[in-house]
């Protein structure tokens, strides 16, 4: 296990400083100059030295990279140019609130869908399976930003007993999670029905009935408990795809995020806090998959068995 | 009798063909499935929408008119907007925009990660360790954060929006290209191909390629629905496609403004995309049943 983890982490750090490049070069690699891209109209030439000296734009790219790496390790990210405040500490104000979302989506795509998707297997090719199956598929398809609209016309605007913007307690919780949950629920529920389908069918399943073992039991001591397996990767997987969906609402309810912060950055061509942003997201994307990843191991010795062989 | 006259006639593309050969098969079982056919139904019916949205739209999509914030009449089904202009013909004219904002990037998806999968997955070794690496880095962005990134970088605009949406998506096609080819590199067919004296660009584009073609387009089905969301998510963010251009997110955002009191400025736009990635979505769930039931 233990060279599989190092092994692992090795990966995760490669990954971790390519990642640090890319956001690196992302001012680097906008058309034409990005000084006077970020600037205001109006703006002299002595406001363009300035701000092409505090961007260190001044120097060799190695050099570049060098600071930015460097003050990046020490949590110094840049100073926005429209807020001017420090990066880190705007993303340090706005994380709780992205963290409380994705978070409360997470858990209730998990459980709704481990119910469904049970339910869905153990009703195989009946009325409640067909359902669900439409739904979960619903679900995928439906756009983020349109069905939070919907939410918000139905139980905040006709029916009045959810808030249908902004950070204030639990009840205002409930709109954007609901629909940041909908695209994992949807894979969630997908993915249980096909595990819990493939373990029924299973000849320790079988010989488990044989001995007596009740329906329930078979369920819930045997089936269910090897399928959800494989979730741990899938729900990993779903953090980040979360993380990307929270920016989408976020906007849509006006919730004081990170992920409206970017989208107001990227508007504002506010480089700094943009590359900050994306660099805390990517990194925090590495984490989650390196975390499930060493946690999967854990769980089926057949994984770490697998990579050791290979390394 | 000569030589040619033995040789037995080619098959003709006959009802027969359709019964025995694979890929008559495969088609007999798509047409048999009725979430694909249904799917498929819904994907005709927006492409016809687009298609004869100039016949058909009462309306010009930019004519603005007096008749502002209109509810659906007789002469405004789906009503009117903040500028008077009737939101069906805006629609229908959005259908047009769909199948670009769909194809366009996957077709740059496709082509950058079938390249990169084909090449690291045949080569191995060192190439093959700096493309997955390159590729790890392009994961670690959760999709939409990479393509915002790439917007970032480009500027806002409907084209940059298919561009970040299509580079968001070139990971995920090396990453199954590659698993792909280091199963059918391994094949006896390859190994007869190198011994009749094949060289690599050969057997990766004559040999291996068509031999993973399958899977690659149920992937790209899958993801033609993905960029529509994508893109169209974009625009919603003011990202993608600018006023006053009748594409579906952006006329969304336009409606959110509005949404208390006119609903239906938000609400048609939104269920077009619902329906389109629908469509789309159940005919790739039957091509994946019926083409590649491992992906």
């Amino acid at each position: 296990m233990a060279a599989y983890a190092i092994r692992r982490l090795g990966l995760s750090a490669i990954v971790v400083v390519g990642v640090s490049i890319a956001v690196f070069m992302m001012l680097r690699l906008v058309p034409g100059d990005p000084v006077s891209v970020m600037l205001s109209q109006g703006s002299t030439a002595q406001d363009a030295a300035a701000l092409k000296h505090e961007l260190g734009l001044d120097r060799s790219v190695f050099a570049q990279y060098e600071r930015y790496a460097g003050n990046a390790l020490t949590g110094d990210l840049g100073t926005s140019i429209r807020l001017h405040e420090p990066v880190a500490r705007l993303i340090g104000q706005r994380l709780p609130a992205t963290l409380e979302l994705t978070v409360a989506s997470l858990a209730l795509a998990t459980a709704l869908g481990v119910l469904f998707g049970t339910l869905s297997a153990v009703r195989h090719g009946r009325l409640t399976d067909h359902l669900v199956r439409v739904g979960s598929l619903a679900g995928v398809s439906l756009p983020s930003f349109w069905l939070g609209l919907m939410l918000i016309l139905l139980f905040g605007v006709e029916l009045g007993v959810l808030p249908i913007a902004g950070r204030d307690g639990l009840a205002s919780l409930v709109l954007p999670a609901v629909t940041l949950a909908m695209v994992p629920l949807g894979i969630i529920t997908r993915m249980v029905r096909s595990s819990v389908l493939d373990a029924l069918r299973e000849d320790y399943i079988r010989t488990a009935r044989a001995k007596g073992l009740g329906a329930a039991r078979t369920l819930f001591g045997h089936a269910l408990r090897n399928s959800l397996i494989p979730l741990v990767t899938v729900v990993g997987v779903q953090f980040g795809t979360l993380l990307g969906g929270a920016i989408i609402v976020e906007t849509v309810f006006a919730w004081p995020g990170v992920g409206s912060l970017l989208i107001d950055a990227v508007s504002a061509r506010d480089f700094p806090l943009v590359q900050g942003i994306i660099l805390m997201i990517a990194l925090g994307f590495v984490l989650v998959n390196l975390a499930v990843d060493l946690l999967y191991a854990v769980l089926d010795p057949r994984i770490r068995d697998s990579m050791e062989t290979a390394a | 009798m000569t030589v040619v006259e033995s040789l037995p006639a080619a098959p003709a593309r006959s009802p027969s063909w359709w019964r025995s050969s694979p890929t008559g098969r495969q088609l007999r079982a798509l047409v048999r499935n009725p979430t694909a056919m249904f799917g498929a139904a819904i994907v005709v019916l927006v492409l016809l929408c687009g298609l004869l949205a100039p016949l058909i739209a009462p309306y010009d999509p930019l004519a603005i008119s007096a008749d502002a914030l209109a509810p659906p009449s007789a002469a405004h089904p789906l009503g009117t907007d903040d500028l008077g202009r009737d939101i069906l013909s805006r629609v229908l004219y959005g259908a047009r925009v769909t199948p670009l904002v769909g194809i366009a990037p996957v077709a740059l998806s496709a082509a950058a990660g079938v390249v990169l999968g084909l090449l690291a997955g045949f080569s191995r070794g060192l190439v093959d360790n700096v493309i997955m690496r390159l590729i790890d880095v392009l994961l670690a962005f959760p999709g939409i954060v990479l393509a915002i990134a790439v917007v970032a970088v480009l500027g806002p605009g409907l084209g940059n929006a298919m561009i970040a949406v299509g580079i968001a998506g070139v990971p995920i096609f090396a990453r199954v290209v590659r698993g792909l080819v280091l199963v059918e590199r391994e094949k006896e067919y390859v190994a007869a191909a190198r011994l009749c004296g094949a060289r690599a660009p050969r057997l990766i584009f004559a040999e291996v390629l068509p031999n993973v073609a399958a899977p690659v387009l149920v992937l790209s089905t899958v993801s033609v629905a993905t960029a529509i969301l994508s893109t169209a998510g974009l625009s919603f963010l003011g990202l993608g496609a600018q006023p006053p251009q009748p594409e579906w997110g952006a006329m969304l955002s336009q409606g959110r403004d509005y949404l208390t009191d006119q609903w239906w400025i938000a609400t048609f736009p939104g269920l077009a995309i619902a329906i389109a990635v629908l469509g789309i979505n159940l005919l790739g769930d039957g091509l994946r049943d019926v083409l590649d039931p491992r992906l």
